[in-house]
């Protein structure tokens, strides 16, 4: 038995108390492989935190004081955030990379130093304003300028 | 799949609900210390292995306080469990299948 098997079965038996059916579970599988193929990788994780935030979503209503779901759904929150900064940091130093950069159509790329305490610190620009990426709702500080690619 | 700009809209999401149930900056980054510390390969399975963890405790705890008969935290949980057995079950055929070619 490895720990896989026995989140398995853990899952299993929780899927079953809420109702998950195996047809719900398939389709599941179908979209996942459909996006992002086979074999594993980690855009399958990337599936897992799009559900963790879904669920997070949802309960962001609870008004009950020692909520235990409001707390595990916040150590749950840290890991996932963790989890997105670093592959998106991942994901943005290939970008920096000229050929891929300039296959992406990307122009600029850098980092916003963020306000003190936030979470929101990353921005990449492509050349279509269109599809410009950011990450936060405040605009780059005095000095904050991104790398420009020639 | 755009990985950058799904990873942008999912950052966005969990970062209002991080917001909203107090995670501090420095509890990120102590996380984000503790990946860094393990290679590619192991950043993966610890991934995978650790938000599964997460939506199984979450699922556990809210199935004993849950009161409500048309509760969204239980709609978005079974939503979740369907997608977390889907992973488990390719991550586990994908292990026996490498186990078959080894042996």
């Amino acid at each position: 038995v490895t720990s896989d098997d026995t989140t398995l079965v853990t899952a299993g038996v929780l899927a079953e108390a809420y109702g998950v059916t195996d047809e719900e579970i398939a389709a599941a599988l179908r979209s996942i492989t459909h996006r992002v193929g086979y074999p594993p990788t980690g855009e399958h994780v990337h599936f897992l935190i799009e559900a963790a935030v879904s669920v997070a979503a949802a309960h962001v209503h609870c008004s009950d004081v020692g909520c235990g779901t409001c707390e595990e759904i916040a150590d749950g929150l840290v890991l996932v955030m963790a989890l997105l900064r670093i592959r998106m940091d991942r994901q943005l130093e290939v970008m920096v990379d000229p050929v891929v950069a300039e296959t992406a159509g990307v122009v600029g790329i850098g980092k916003v130093a963020p306000p003190a305490g936030s979470l929101r610190n990353i921005r990449a620009v492509h050349d279509d304003v269109t599809s410009e990426i950011e990450l936060g709702a405040g605009e780059p500080r005095s000095g904050d300028t991104p790398t420009e690619h020639p | 799949v755009d990985v950058v700009e799904t990873l942008t809209v999912t950052i966005t999401r969990a970062d209002r609900a991080a917001d909203h149930f107090g995670v501090t900056a420095d509890q990120v980054a102590d996380s984000i210390r503790r990946v860094h510390a393990l290679d590619l390969q192991d950043r993966t399975a610890f991934a995978a292995a650790s938000v599964l963890g997460a939506i199984i405790d979450i699922a556990t705890v809210h199935r004993l306080d849950c009161r409500q008969a048309a509760c969204p935290t239980c709609l978005a949980i079974r939503d979740g469990l369907a997608a977390n057995l889907a992973n488990l079950r390719t991550l586990r055929s994908d292990a026996i299948e490498q186990r078959r070619v080894l042996a």
